[in-house]
């Protein structure tokens, strides 16, 4: 008896993405024949890893009690400039180089306009994500630009213990970001950032530095998921990730990080984009209705977000998956 | 009257408007065209539906909060309406159900960030999200087109040498200045704005004011998309989500601060007006539509930057 | 042990319209506990920073172990060994205790990373000279106590191994039990040959604590004495200046009536425990307590700010459940609150609408407000008020502390609330003002407006109330009526000492 209420109470303890998803699994492996097949399985992967990749960078940007509007924008220019250096005879590796090199641009860019002009975030962004898929449309007159090489293949489609290389990508991603984060001290400053910056000031450290580098690791980590995201369609699209950096921000949100406290985990971030992918891809395979599809989902990740909310003014505190 | 122009002088939208001017001046010398008062119109016209989505935002963002909302609400409710004509309602009901669906979503809103206290940030981006899926449920694959006259007269009508949507808009703004600068809700939303503890102590009804203003916000959607539907004579799930991120733009540009308390519908018809006379300036120049967003991102954040600018260096000059 | 360590000679500083510090002489010896008292204003905070090197003084001299200094920055300061523990707290509340402490100091691994583990080690090593052992290094500092939030600050303090400690209001936010522990601490600090300037004016832990104390008014020292050497009554004299009658002028009027109840009032968070207070038209009723004893929590129950979860409210002898200011204002209640930047005063509003927040309403019930109008009502309570800006327009952030607390003042004024509470009503501000507020509650009084005030300096609650209640961790201990118990009685019955049960 006493065990059943420990296991309840832990289960409480969970943040709610956590359960949520549990039971999303659950209800969709009963319904779905060879759910857990490794092909489903890989093909969620998959799908998850460039918003993976971006709500990553979305999470420190969120940490600093800011948001990055521009990963979208960042991740079509990134796939477009590359395809087109290719087109010119810049060799791939070369141009994969300088295509992350130009987004990290844009991200310090984006810094600097937030931390010495002293704009809100949102439209700093928001200016940066017009211009930039301004740019990537205009250079490519709305197309999709192509090229062919056998590097795009091997990077989608190579595996590594049974896993595609892009999951391993996104893994390091996650990895390298967690180190940062908790373990250098321009990961503790972000945390501060978010927290207190009156007293990152006392303490002498610079804000504005900070939260360059924050926006310039943020387009590093969107060039790696614009790269990415070439390889797999085979070529340079303008408007592939449109829309993309507020999935991210939805799936960080979703993983417990707060807008206003300098509260997050990148773990729960992972959560929260599986929340949403694994539903996108259950409702696929169910052949729900395309029509009621985003409703569906929309409104699912709207009782998350009401459920977390409540759960944290109302729970106890519950393990954060911190450290 | 000079207290009103120092006023003035001291408020957020100073330097937008001076922004506008020199826009305008600017525009006038680049192209002939511009100056025609046939354009003025074409510019009055496009501003409207913008404006009457800003002027709904103005009120949230005073208190602080915003709405991400706008633009799917909009685009549902005009496919609703489409259907609902195109179903053969009478066109005055259609609009009383639309407007009605606007104060349900304006409820709901409010309800999500005053009652359970969700960020609005979060609430209004995820009530988004449910408002596209329902526009394209609404809409079940289908087009709609050739709606009744006496509908579409809206869109493409004209009072005078005025088109409707310009006269509608004009009534509406008149509506929300009143409403803002003149009663003691307005001040209510300033005060909510402004400090929201301060509002509280100071018996402000928040929550009220909260659900007022995002009621307000959405109200001002439907009519929107009611007007955009008119105007397109179609209905399209989408058409709404382009001014979602703009309608933030334009209010902000205006000189309204995200962080509440500050700003004004006098500053938002001017930050709209910025970006529809971009847009109509740069079609006049036949500047590629790819472009053109180019030169708004950059407006937007040289506007907003020099606002920045300008405060702090008024700050610091009096301390 | 009994040379100075620090020696300053002649500290003037000067602010526009104000000379906060009036040609001081000040030293501290080595292991001692050196207390600087004065009244909202005297210049004790100043004098601290100057000292801290936050500020830097216009005339006179600074000497650190017998060497001139020039502190230019706080970082200069540091570098020397002087370090601060201020009231409002430098942590970031998702950082763990570690991290915090070690705040742009962090020890790096050989990779280059931070060494967690060092950090952490050496942070539990300094809470353990602290006896808080219990403390966890690697918990996030928002989940402890406020207590042991100020352990984390001392920890940090000491991780810079200092000579020289202030201290500023540190038991401003502890619970007396906190208190005690503290004191413990500081005793140890003491024996370890650190000097600590500790700025109060909570003159009840004076002699707990103190070795010396040196008293402050109006930017200049007035006295330094050893603790033993005088009483909490001369003490108030010292730092008043005059007779407390003059000060605290009170014209006596009847309380007819009971204007407002309360009757075991219980909150949710467990800070207020059945309270039962009355306060009577054209009375004032001081509520004394050390900070923590639940007198804001009290208030804010009675205001409909938090939730009631057992007893009774009466305004004028009817029974209200408080649930929010807008229906507690419509009862005749205001609340003049002890945060006037952040929960008083819209500070980028201009004047005007900031003593109109309240009352807008009730002049303009009809909805639409009259500019003009309204501007001329304001201008109307501003001059009555002297309150010193060139017009109503001006945002409040322009405004002094004494003016901006004029403000909130006008504000209720303008409300005409029959019932009126204060919170802390003189807090940071210069002696000027308080006299003029306090002019102006004796005359609200008169009028037959019943005032409940909370405040945490002795004189002030002596001086003004016809009535004090003390409260101590929830429950009101005492009642007194005005010249009742002495300035030392009071100070005890604070600390929840001697409690002598006049409860009614």
């Amino acid at each position: 008896m006493k065990n059943k209420w420990g296991f309840l109470r832990s289960v409480q303890k969970l943040p709610p993405v956590v359960w949520m998803l549990a039971m999303l699994v659950i209800i969709f492996s009963i319904t779905i024949p060879d759910y857990f097949a490794w092909s489903n399985i890989t093909n969620i992967l998959i799908q998850s890893v460039p918003i993976l990749i971006l709500a990553f960078a979305q999470t420190l940007v969120i940490l600093t009690q800011g948001v990055d509007l521009s990963l979208g924008a960042q991740v079509n220019f990134c796939t477009v400039i590359w395809i087109l250096m290719a087109n010119s005879g810049i060799p791939l590796l070369a141009g994969a180089v300088i295509s992350i090199a130009a987004t990290v641009m844009i991200g310090i860019v984006n810094g600097v306009i937030i931390g010495n002009g002293r704009i809100s975030p949102f439209i700093a962004t928001l200016g940066t994500q017009y211009i930039t898929n301004g740019f990537t449309l205009l250079i490519t007159a709305g197309a999709s630009v192509y090229f062919s090489s056998y590097i795009f293949l091997f990077v989608s489609e190579t595996k590594i213990l049974f896993l595609p290389l892009p999951v391993w990508i996104a893994a390091a991603v996650f990895g390298v970001t967690w180190v940062m984060l908790y373990r250098t001290k321009f990961g503790t400053n972000i945390i501060g950032l978010g927290g207190n910056s009156e007293a990152l000031t006392l303490a002498g450290i610079s804000i504005n530095k900070s939260l360059i580098k924050t926006y310039a690791y943020a387009g590093l980590l969107a060039g790696i998921a614009g790269l990415i995201t070439a390889c797999r369609v085979e070529s340079g699209q303008p408007t592939v990730a449109i829309g993309w950096e507020f999935e991210a921000m939805a799936a960080v949100l979703l993983g417990g990080t707060s807008l206003i406290e300098g509260k997050g985990s990148l773990v729960g971030t992972i959560f929260g984009v599986f929340l949403i992918k694994i539903l996108q891809n259950g409702l696929n395979v169910e052949g729900v209705n395309a029509l009621y599809q985003n409703a569906l989902i929309g409104s699912i990740v709207l009782t998350a977000i009401i459920l977390d909310c409540c759960a944290r003014r109302y729970g106890k505190n519950w393990r954060n998956a911190y450290e | 009257m000079n207290k009103k122009l120092q006023e003035f002088r001291n408020s957020s939208s100073f330097y937008s408007f001076i922004g506008l001017c020199a826009l305008v001046v600017l525009c006038s010398l680049i192209s002939s065209n511009f100056r025609s008062l046939d354009n003025v119109i074409t510019i009055l016209r496009q501003a409207s539906v913008l404006l009457i989505l800003s002027t709904g935002l103005t009120a949230v963002l005073l208190t602080g909060e915003i709405d991400l909302s706008v633009g799917a609400t909009s685009g549902l409710i005009g496919c609703l309406c489409a259907q609902l004509l195109k179903a053969e309602f009478p066109i005055p009901v259609v609009f009383l159900i639309g407007i009605g669906m606007g104060v349900i979503f304006g409820c709901f809103n409010g309800f999500l960030v005053g009652t359970i206290k969700l960020p609005s940030f979060v609430a209004t981006y995820a009530t988004n999200w449910v408002a596209s899926g329902l526009a394209i449920m609404v809409m079940n694959g289908a087009v709609i087109y050739n709606l009744p006259k006496g509908f579409t007269w809206l869109g493409t009508g004209y009072i005078a040498i005025f088109p409707v949507v310009v006269v509608i808009a004009a009534i509406i703004v008149l509506i929300a200045y009143v409403l803002l600068q003149r009663t003691t809700f307005g001040r209510d939303v300033y005060s909510l704005g402004s400090n929201a503890d301060a509002a509280r102590y100071s018996a402000v009804p928040v929550k009220r004011t909260l659900f007022l203003t995002f009621v307000m916000c959405s109200v001002c959607a439907a009519i929107a998309g009611l007007l955009m539907t008119a105007r397109l004579n179609a209905a399209d799930t989408a058409m709404g989500d382009a001014y979602g991120l703009q309608t933030v733009a334009a209010v902000v540009i205006g000189g309204t601060s995200m962080l509440g308390g500050e700003g004004s519908i006098s500053g938002t018809i001017i930050g709209a007006l910025i970006l529809t006379v971009l847009v109509n300036i740069m079609n006049l120049l036949g500047i590629s539509s790819y472009a053109q967003p180019i030169v708004a991102g950059f407006v937007i954040i040289a506007m907003v930057l020099f606002d920045a600018y300008k405060r702090f260096a008024k700050e610091k000059s009096i301390i | 042990m009994n040379d100075p360590i620090l020696t300053a000679t002649g500290i003037t500083k000067q602010f526009p319209g104000v000379k906060a510090l009036d040609n001081i002489d000040f030293d501290l010896r080595a292991g001692e506990v050196h207390i600087l008292v004065g009244e909202n204003g005297a210049g004790k905070s100043t004098l601290a920073k100057v000292i801290l090197g936050a500020y830097k003084q216009d005339e006179g001299t600074i000497s650190f172990q017998g060497q001139k200094m020039n502190f230019n920055s706080t970082k200069d300061a540091l570098a020397k060994g002087i370090v601060a523990v201020y009231q409002e707290f430098t942590l970031i509340p998702w950082l763990n205790v570690a991290q915090n402490v070690f705040i742009n100091r962090e020890y790096r691994t050989k990779f280059g990373l931070i060494d967690r583990k060092r950090m952490e080690r050496e942070a539990a090593d300094l809470l353990k000279t602290l006896n808080c052992e219990y403390i966890n290094v690697k918990s996030p500092v928002k989940m402890l106590s406020v207590a042991e939030q100020q352990m984390v600050e001392i920890a940090k303090a000491l991780s810079f191994h200092p000579k020289i400690i202030v201290f500023d209001e540190p038991t401003a936010t502890l619970s007396q039990r906190e208190v005690d522990s503290l004191f413990v601490q500081i005793h140890k600090l003491k024996a370890a040959g650190i000097g600590i300037i500790y700025v109060s004016h909570r003159m009840q832990e004076f002699p707990l604590i103190g070795d010396r104390i040196t008293v402050m008014r109006d930017g200049k020292k007035i006295a330094t004495v050893g603790i033993k050497d005088y009483s909490n009554e001369e003490l108030v004299n010292m730092m008043v200046g005059r007779d407390i009658s003059q000060v605290y002028k009170r014209t006596p009027n009847p309380h007819t009536g009971v204007a407002l109840e309360t009757k075991d009032l219980c909150d949710k968070a467990e800070k207020v425990k059945n309270v039962s207070i009355v306060v009577n038209k054209g009375e004032i009723v001081g509520l004394a307590g050390l900070v923590g004893a639940g007198r804001t929590e009290l208030i804010n129950l009675i205001f409909g700010i938090d939730p009631i979860k057992s007893g009774a409210v009466l305004v004028n002898g009817k029974e209200v459940l408080p649930k929010s200011p807008v229906q507690m204002v419509r009862k005749g209640v205001g609340l003049v609150p002890e945060d006037r930047k952040r929960q008083g005063l819209a500070l980028k509003d201009s004047i005007a609408w900031n003593i109109m927040a309240v009352s807008l309403k009730k002049y303009f019930p009809g909805f639409f407000v009259n500019k003009s109008r309204m501007y001329s009502i304001s201008e109307g309570f501003k001059n009555d008020l002297r309150i010193i800006a060139p017009n109503v327009l001006k945002a409040c952030k322009q405004l002094s502390g004494g003016n901006q607390q004029k403000v909130v003042l006008a504000k209720w004024l303008s409300a005409e609330t029959d019932i009126l509470i204060f919170d802390e009503p003189t807090r940071g501000i210069d002696v000027g003002a308080k006299m003029e507020i306090y002019t102006l509650m004796d005359k609200l009084a008169s009028e037959g407006k019943a005032i409940l005030m909370i405040s945490s300096e002795l004189p002030e609650v002596i001086g003004m109330s016809d009535r004090i209640y003390i409260m101590h961790e929830g429950v009101i201990g005492c009642e007194s009526k005005r010249g009742e118990s002495s300035a030392d009685k009071i100070g005890s019955w604070m600390l929840g000492v001697g409690g002598g049960n006049n409860e009614k």
